[in-house]
């Protein structure tokens, strides 16, 4: 089976990512993009860069796997974040979730995205025009 | 003891470096090294970084073994401050 949970410095193709919760026992699938808003806070910004501890990272998306296995004993869930350089409109983190009945693979995969910007050491940098900060950082 | 302190993001760049090798009192504390770092960059007092050890969160107080890995992590891009998306 390919890894469900991964870091990655190239573009992330949505359904590689949900391809890996389809199973016959399934009913619903959900899968929830994040992507590159071309504004923060009101100022435009040009581009993102993201920066992980990736140990850590993938220790922590793996626990939160783990959570929604006991929650709502889904198995089937799949995380792709993307780091370094992403332009407006990119696609920065893949989150599908995968159920027998839709309402648990919805609520599951809303509490991961949540979840994942609590407990994952991910952080962005964004780049407006005439500076760049750290999102979250001062 | 020696320990591995990394650093990520604004920390990084804010110290220039993302790993430092740390030579501690035993029974350090991860309170004692943030210390050994306000002395090399002042900065760092305005900031209350979450504390892992080996991968997993600790509060200041935790003690420090030889080899341990500590990292002081920046909020994070989405968490605190809740940015909806």
């Amino acid at each position: 089976m390919a890894n469900r949970i991964e870091l990655t410095d190239k573009p992330i193709s949505p359904e590689a990512v949900t391809a890996k919760v389809l199973k016959d026992e399934n009913g619903g699938v959900v899968t929830f993009l994040g992507t590159v808003r071309n504004s923060f806070e009101g100022k435009p910004v040009r581009f993102l860069e993201y920066e992980a501890y990736p140990e850590m990272a993938l220790k922590k998306m793996e626990e939160l796997a783990e959570e929604i296995r006991t929650k709502w004993g889904i198995d089937d869930v799949a995380i792709t974040h993307r780091l370094g350089h992403l332009e407006i409109g990119e696609v920065a983190v893949v989150i599908a979730v995968a159920s027998p009945h839709r309402k648990e693979a919805f609520e599951a995969c809303e509490y991961a995205i949540d979840r994942l910007k609590e407990i994952v050491p991910i952080w962005k940098k964004e780049a407006f025009v005439g500076g760049e900060r750290w999102v979250g950082g001062e | 003891m020696k320990v591995r302190l990394r650093l990520f993001a604004l920390y990084r760049e804010q110290t220039g470096k993302n790993e430092v090798i740390c030579e501690l009192p035993d029974n350090a504390s991860v309170t004692t090294l943030r210390q050994r770092l306000e002395q090399d960059f002042p900065k760092f007092k305005d900031h209350d970084p979450m504390i892992a050890v080996n991968g997993v969160y600790v509060p200041p107080d935790h003690k420090l073994a030889d080899g341990d890995e500590i990292a002081l992590l920046p909020p994070f891009s989405g968490g605190q401050h809740g940015q909806p998306d």
